[in-house]
């Protein structure tokens, strides 16, 4: 390798130095962006002798004195305009290309934030700008992304302002540890933790990105293209460019208001009172009763408001010369559907970039977030609002006549202070939200400093250092008189989490072109990061003083406190190896080395590599002919490593327990440690093509992978008579995924001016199957983990797909018929089964945007077909009588199936009776809760009008537009409970259950854009 | 520019070469330092594992297995959630693990680590109170399920330990009970209990007198394979307690954090109201009755248990003397000794009234009660009688069903509509199915898996 390196170089070298006699020299840069552009290709007119760019977009080349003189460069680059300069004298010719009208080949940005020709990657990459993203009004990036790649799909644990939201690339991979994408900003990890609880929504902390800072977005899928980010990019990594001063003076304003509304809710009984047996009983959970002659309430309907989100942001772009710099301020304030709740969020950039002597290079940026947020109580909580909701009989007024329910305490509290509900048990929701609070406050700096030296022509060395710091403080509670935390007198939860995430980055660049054909980029690097998280917590029960909630209400002897510190390192070097061959065959070979601290030392280094393959067989068989425009074939191994699922999991230690009447206690942990830990490791193989018809109008790309994590590191339930409840497994284990992914883009309507009417159409498919083949030593099934609701889990199960639904089932003979009872009744089976199968069939998202003279009609519907949900909110409204199943009390039916004992067909007729609803129990038999989700939402659809380049010259703006944007306007779905895009279980690895989960909303709002 | 061109492939190599020497570096020395915990001790003295096995202990029985068995023997009614499914005889097997967990991963573990530091350091005074207490784990986790792990259990190396046989627990529960009142007469001891020791404070002859109690009871649990074992239980009872001051109880503080885990539950999710049945066998004359059930208002006429077992500070007693007084009435009338058997069961009742109605019964009136009590001489009439005020004093502990296994009293009826897969012929269960984890996890468990209608090696 290294010879012939030296010998191409040599011949290229002597070639040119013959008949050198002037040098001209200058840079080439994107017209648009300012960017720098390297391995632009110069030549001569009229000559094969030339000269390219390097990584900072400057050239040299030599000239004969007629040259000078008569000559002419040729400047062109894939997806640019050719660009001819004539020479005429100059030493130092700058050229600014423009981008082809007809974008064949785009630059997107891939692994350590290095931007690559699309036309050379051997993988699937897909790009989403900034305008695609504001399309949906999204407060959320992760919100923004859905339905619009091939191969990631998005859940929101609900419609709850700042609550979380999964994402996943390519399905779950791992079982233990995270499967959510890594996040980088500009070349920065940044963290994404997600602090689940079973009380309220909490965020997942890329929630902290503001949309309006994005200037595109790139997803890598996996595989080659996340290698080089190591063992935290295995789940796939989201690139983010944010916007950055262009050097032109610039002041973009963008304003947009939005109403939101609970856009579906369960369908309640409005029959029959509370009561038992046909009888009004009071005080009993039950809606059992005779039927309401006066008014019956709609609780759901009474109870959500409209909320709001108003989103501010303000940007400044500046610069001159070499120097340039923006800031930038968005500022986010929601309210929720349920009263009392909401989320705000500041964003503050600066970037700045400036350089030296066309030497060095640096750039630097600062984000300051602040985001408070009021959450409701949700979920498996007796304190929680949808439960409190759906379980009241219709005859019972929550708001006890109230105009102002939420804010009038005689509606939800009696003249004691006690707390006026229907029933004990559970909080009256406006009780709720007035008593049961949680509040979260988070300051977060995510700053970045990255220099770039210029070596030479054909190298840059590059450091980045960036930081991601965050001070996250949540205090939450519950009344003494609250349903939840009753038996302790109320509790009080403090908890505040410092994390402090540094990254360390030094690579080499290295670019050059080897003769005509030949072209050589490498990136060569050293990576070092640490995470360390300080969890600091005061948990304090029984409140003294009333409606005091702090935690110096509290008797000292009733707290519980403690703080965890967590530290992670790991430490890597990579190559990234590119070599291009007559710009149509492309190779791609990558490389990385870990060091892993959360492995035992015995085991924590390992390798893995990737190679890509990129083959633009139209180029190379020059089949450009009628309407086939371009072809190309990619074809990618890649294998992925990845570390323990958290830290100290390779030893056995004991932990402090609360302190018993004054003693000091400990108990040992409740996890057995694994000493023999080894890397997880993910291979990638991938296929796929690219191709476009009718002059680039119709593109078609099509990939088809399968992902296979060998030996996963579980951490798993083991038989709880060894007197510990877990162990750090890391056995024969194998899960696949397979998957194909369809986007096609069409320009079926071209606009030629600006006043013609344009129609641009983009589809993206996905379908993947999961197989959990094994997934350690001899374990067959393990619950994920997740909290809340214990009686149906998602689980990974050998042999089923990833995440299937655990929980009980009717009893069945062998022929699966179900068994019967004497007395009529169908019997549970005793073992707890596989229920269902969350995972969809397949999902698209079909976008299609109509422009015409300065309007733009934008819809993007988005479709899910099967998939299973367990719809354990249905099942305990009919336990208690308030779901509309049960107004078909009074009738009666013969339960298809056999009778246990004859095996004959059952033909004993029961009652529809509370006897029947209730028999077995509040969230009754798992099956029984089970639906399968199929959906149609127009996810969103906006109307945008832009101001035409006439009117912007006359007002001297630089853009302007204003707009309708509305999101989940319609949906259709066979599903009975609230929107089914929703997760009991928040962004863990655990899906499919609602199990009074928060409902999602529709909204409508306008936007407006400015630009001076 | 030309002589870099030349010689940066070469400066590269070097430079990755010292990319990765300084990779090597941090590697090697100081990521296996970051990933040891800081936060939390690898090794803890016996005094702090001590109050939270006895503290576990206490809330594993006030707990699930307050539910569970309080509601096979119909002293409760589930109606809703768990408690219902237990009531139709079909509780969910992983909410079974759960009660399984609330003893191997609570207490027992501990009582296993203390008991290896108790050998390691020669304090066999901790070896003693460990020992008891272990053996009480161990006889009511086997009253449960049967064969359950033992010898091979508790062990952070055996993650599937062997299911040792009903007959050979109960061969170690009274071994080590022997061995406690061994350990706890030893002269010297390195270390001792004191304060940590949140039941006796240290007291060892207290423990000494729970070990002979306990002894007496997993005899008389033996009575039916074994005859002798009456005799045995008589004569180890003679050794154990002398007053219900002695019992084997814990005592909360009443404080939000430690209080009554029955007070708990019925503060937050009471789905087991008070069975038709216990009212009946009390009888609503029974001067217990308003201390023992309490009539919930507001709720459509649900109830719970009352003041005197859950109240915040209400203790749970993991033996009695009271307990101990029916077993010796019982072992008595089982010897013919009527008369002998009637006074221990008058006392048996007695100190249960005297104990839970605080004084606010006058003494002429608990005479009369208590004096109401006399044994005819007819054995089986007898033994029903014991048997059912057994069952109404021992209300919120796993005796009654123990009993109603070994003697079929009281004489209580199946719940109707009880037949489910893991209890075919509806009838009162016998024993508990094993956890999810045990079936789907440890291939040692019993085959084929018994449903809950196969009796007890002792029945």
């Amino acid at each position: 390798m290294k010879l012939i390196l030296l010998v191409l170089s040599l011949a290229v070298l002597t070639s040119t130095s013959a008949i050198a006699q002037n040098t001209v020299a200058g840079r080439v840069i994107d017209a648009a962006t300012g960017d720098p552009l390297p391995l632009v290709t110069v030549l001569i007119k009229g000559e094969q002798r030339g000269s390219t760019t390097d990584l900072d977009g400057y050239y040299r080349i030599e000239v004969s004195n007629e040259q000078l003189a008569t000559g002419t460069l040729v400047f062109s680059f894939i997806g640019y305009q050719k660009s001819e300069v004539a020479i005429g004298q100059r030493t130092t010719i700058d050229v600014a290309l423009n981008v082809e009208q007809l974008l064949l080949d785009e630059a997107v940005v891939t692994a350590i934030g290095i931007k690559k020709d699309k036309k050379k990657l051997g993988y699937a990459v897909t790009e989403v700008n900034d305008e695609e993203l504001a399309r949906s009004g999204e407060v959320s990036l992760m919100n923004a992304l859905n339905a619009k790649v091939a191969g990631v799909s998005v859940t929101s644990s609900a419609g709850s302002p700042g609550a979380s939201s999964t994402v996943r690339i390519r399905g779950n991979k791992s079982i233990s540890g995270s499967n959510a994408p890594l996040y980088v900003i500009d070349g920065i990890p940044i963290d994404d933790s997600y602090r689940g609880s079973n009380f309220t929504d909490q965020a997942n902390r890329a929630i902290d990105i503001n949309p309006d800072d994005i200037e595109s977005l790139t997803v890598l899928k996996g595989g080659p293209a996340s290698a080089l980010y190591g063992v935290r990019a295995g789940n796939g990594a989201v690139i983010i460019t944010t916007k950055k001063g262009s050097g032109k003076s610039r002041i973009t304003l963008k304003s947009s208001y939005f109403l939101d509304q609970v856009n579906k809710l369960p369908a309640p009984q409005l029959r029959y009172r509370q009561g038992e047996l046909g009888n009004f009983v009071e005080g009993t959970r039950f809606s059992w009763g005779p039927e309401i002659t006066g008014e019956a309430i709609d609780h759901g309907a009474q109870f959500f408001q409209t909320g709001s989100t108003l989103n501010t942001y303000f940007a400044l772009e500046g610069g001159s010369g070499v120097s340039s710099f923006m800031v930038a301020i968005g500022n986010t304030r929601q309210q929720g559907i349920i009263p009392n709740t909401g989320y705000n969020r500041t964003n503050l950039r600066l970037s700045g970039s400036s350089s030296w002597r066309d030497k060095l290079f640096v750039q630097s940026n600062i984000n300051f977030i602040s985001s408070g947020a009021d959450r409701g109580q949700r979920g498996s909580n007796l304190s929680g609002v949808m439960l409190g909701l759906m379980r009241a009989p219709a005859d019972f007024d929550m708001a006890n006549g109230s105009d102002d329910p939420v804010d009038d305490p005689t509606a939800w509290s009696n003249a004691d202070g006690s707390q006026r509900t229907y029933h004990a048990v559970y909080d009256n929701p406006y009780w709720s939200v007035n008593k049961n609070q949680s509040r979260e406050d988070l300051e977060r700096v995510i700053a970045s400093f990255e220099s770039r030296l210029n070596l030479g022509e054909h190298l840059d060395l590059v450091n980045r250092v960036s930081v991601d710091f965050y001070d996250q403080r949540t205090k939450s509670f519950w009344d003494s008189r609250s349903a939840e935390y009753r038996d302790l007198g109320g509790r009080i939860f403090n908890a505040n989490t410092v994390q402090r995430n540094l990254n360390n980055d030094l690579f080499l660049l290295y670019a050059q072109r080897f003769g005509e054909k030949w072209e050589i980029t490498g990136t060569f690097g050293h990576n070092y990061f640490s995470y360390t998280t300080v969890d600091t917590e005061l948990d304090g029960v029984g409140f003294i003083i009333p409606d005091f909630y702090d935690i110096s209400n509290v008797d000292i002897i009733n707290v519980i406190a403690d703080d965890y510190l967590t530290r992670e390192r790991g430490v890597g070097a990579y190559a990234d190896i590119n070599i291009g061959y007559n710009d149509y065959l492309f190779l791609g070979i990558t490389g990385r080395n870990d060091w892993l601290s959360n492995l035992p030392a015995d085991n924590n280094s390992f390798f893995y590599p990737s190679v890509n393959l990129g083959f633009v067989f139209s180029d190379a068989f020059d089949l450009q002919k009628g309407i086939f425009d371009y072809g190309k074939l990619r074809a990618s191994y890649a294998n992925v490593g990845n570390g323990a699922p958290g830290v100290y999991l390779t030893s056995n230690f004991f932990s402090p327990e609360t302190p018993v009447q004054g003693q000091l206690a400990f108990r040992p942990n409740s996890t057995i440690g694994n000493p023999d830990l080894r890397p997880e490791t993910t291979t990638t193989i991938e296929v796929g093509s690219d191709l476009r018809f009718f002059g680039n109008r119709l593109g078609i790309d099509l990939t088809w992978y399968r992902t296979e994590t060998v030996d996963p590191i579980v951490v798993s339930f083991i038989p709880a008579s060894s007197g510990y409840s877990t162990a750090v497994l890391n056995g024969d284990g194998l899960i696949r995924n397979t998957g194909i992914e369809l986007m096609i883009n069409g320009t079926v309507l071209e606009s030629e001016n600006f006043n013609a009417l344009g129609w641009e159409t983009g589809f993206n498919f996905t379908r993947y199957r999961s197989l959990v083949v094994s997934i350690a030593d001899d374990l067959d099934e393990l619950p994920l983990a997740s909290a809340g609701l214990a009686s149906t889990q998602s689980s990974v199960v050998a042999g089923e797909p990833y995440g299937v639904l655990i929980g009980t089932a009717w009893a069945r003979d062998d022929q699966g018929n179900i068994l019967i009872s004497d007395e009529g009744y169908p019997l549970v089976d005793p073992e707890r089964q596989v229920v269902g199968d969350p995972n969809p069939n397949f999902t698209f998202g079909w976008r299609n945007t109509f422009t015409w003279r300065g309007f733009a009609l934008s819809m993007l519907a988005d479709v899910r077909i099967g998939g299973d949900m367990f719809n354990g909110t249905a099942n305990v409204m009919r336990f208690h009588g308030t779901h509309i199943d049960t107004e078909n009390r009074g009738e009666t039916a013969v339960i298809e199936g056999v009778n246990v004992n004859t095996g004959e067909a059952n033909t004993v007729e029961i009652p529809l009776d509370q006897n029947y609803y209730t028999r077995y129990g509040l969230v009754g038999v798992s099956e029984a809760g089970i639906e399968s989700v199929n959906w149609l939402r127009l996810r969103d659809l906006s109307l945008m009008w832009t101001m035409n380049p006439e009117m912007t010259k006359r007002l001297k703006v630089n853009n302007a537009s204003i707009g309708i944007v509305t999101r989940n306007l319609f949906l259709l779905t066979n599903y009975t409970g609230i929107d089914p895009e929703t997760s009991l279980s928040g962004a863990s690895n655990s899906f499919g259950r609602d199990y009074f989960n928060t409902p999602n909303t529709r909204s409508i709002g306008i936007q407006l854009t400015l630009t001076l | 520019m030309k002589s870099i061109t030349l010689n940066a492939p070469t400066r590269m190599k070097r430079f990755t070469f010292a990319v990765v020497l300084l990779s090597v570096f941090w590697g090697g020395c100081k990521l296996d330092e970051t990933n040891v915990n800081p936060n939390v001790p690898v090794d803890v003295p016996m005094e702090t594992l001590l109050p939270p096995a006895q503290n576990g202990f206490a809330r594993a029985l006030g707990g699930r297995c307050f539910r569970y068995t309080n509601i096979f023997t119909q002293h409760l009614r589930g109606t809703n959630n768990q408690e219902l499914a237990i009531e139709n005889y079909a509780p969910d097997e992983l909410f079974v693990g759960y009660m399984w967990e609330d003893f191997y991963t609570g207490p027992m573990v501990s009582l296993r680590i203390l008991l290896d530091k108790a050998e390691a350091s020669n304090s066999p005074h901790y070896a003693g109170v460990g020992k008891v207490l272990m053996a009480n784990a161990l006889g009511v986790v086997t009253d449960i399920w049967g064969d359950v792990p033992y010898s091979e259990a508790l062990d952070p190396s055996n993650v599937t330990p062997f299911y040792d046989s009903q007959a050979f627990v109960y061969e170690q529960i009274i071994d080590l009970l022997d061995q406690a009142i061994i350990d706890l007469q030893a002269a010297e001891s390195v270390f001792s209990p004191g304060n940590d020791d949140i039941i006796y404070q240290g007291n060892l002859n207290r423990w000494i007198q729970a070990a002979h109690a306990l002894k007496a009871r997993y005899l008389l649990h033996q009575g039916n394979v074994n005859p002798a074992a009456y005799a045995d239980a008589l004569t180890a009872l003679q050794q154990g307690f002398s007053s219900s001051f002695d019992d084997l109880d814990y005592n909360f503080l009443g404080s939000d954090i430690d209080a009554n885990p029955i007070f708990q539950y019925y503060e937050i999710t009471p789905n087991a109201i008070i069975g038709q049945q216990f009212v009946v066998l009390m009888g609503i004359s029974d001067p217990r009755f308003e201390q023992f059930i309490t009539i919930i208002p507001f709720t459509g006429g649900e109830s719970k248990v009352g003041p005197a077992l859950a109240s915040p500070n209400s203790p749970v007693k993991f033996m009695s003397y009271v307990e101990q007084k029916f077993i010796e009435a019982e072992c008595l009338l089982r010897a013919q000794q009527t008369p002998a058997a009637q006074e221990a069961l008058r006392e048996a009742i007695r100190t249960s009234v005297e104990d839970n109605t605080f004084g606010e019964v006058p003494q002429d009136e608990i005479d009369e009660f208590v004096d109401g009590f006399s044994l005819s001489g007819d054995f089986e009439a007898d033994l029903a009688l014991l048997i059912r005020q057994k069952y109404v004093a021992l209300f919120t502990t796993a005796e009654p069903w123990v009993d109603w296994r070994r003697t079929g009293y009281p004489a209580i009826t199946p719940t109707p509509g009880g037949v489910s897969a893991a209890n075919p012929n509806g009838e009162i269960p016998r024993r508990l199915m094993y956890p999810q984890f045990e079936r789907l996890l440890n291939p040692n468990v019993p085959t084929p898996l018994p449903n809950m209608q196969v009796p007890m090696w002792w029945e």
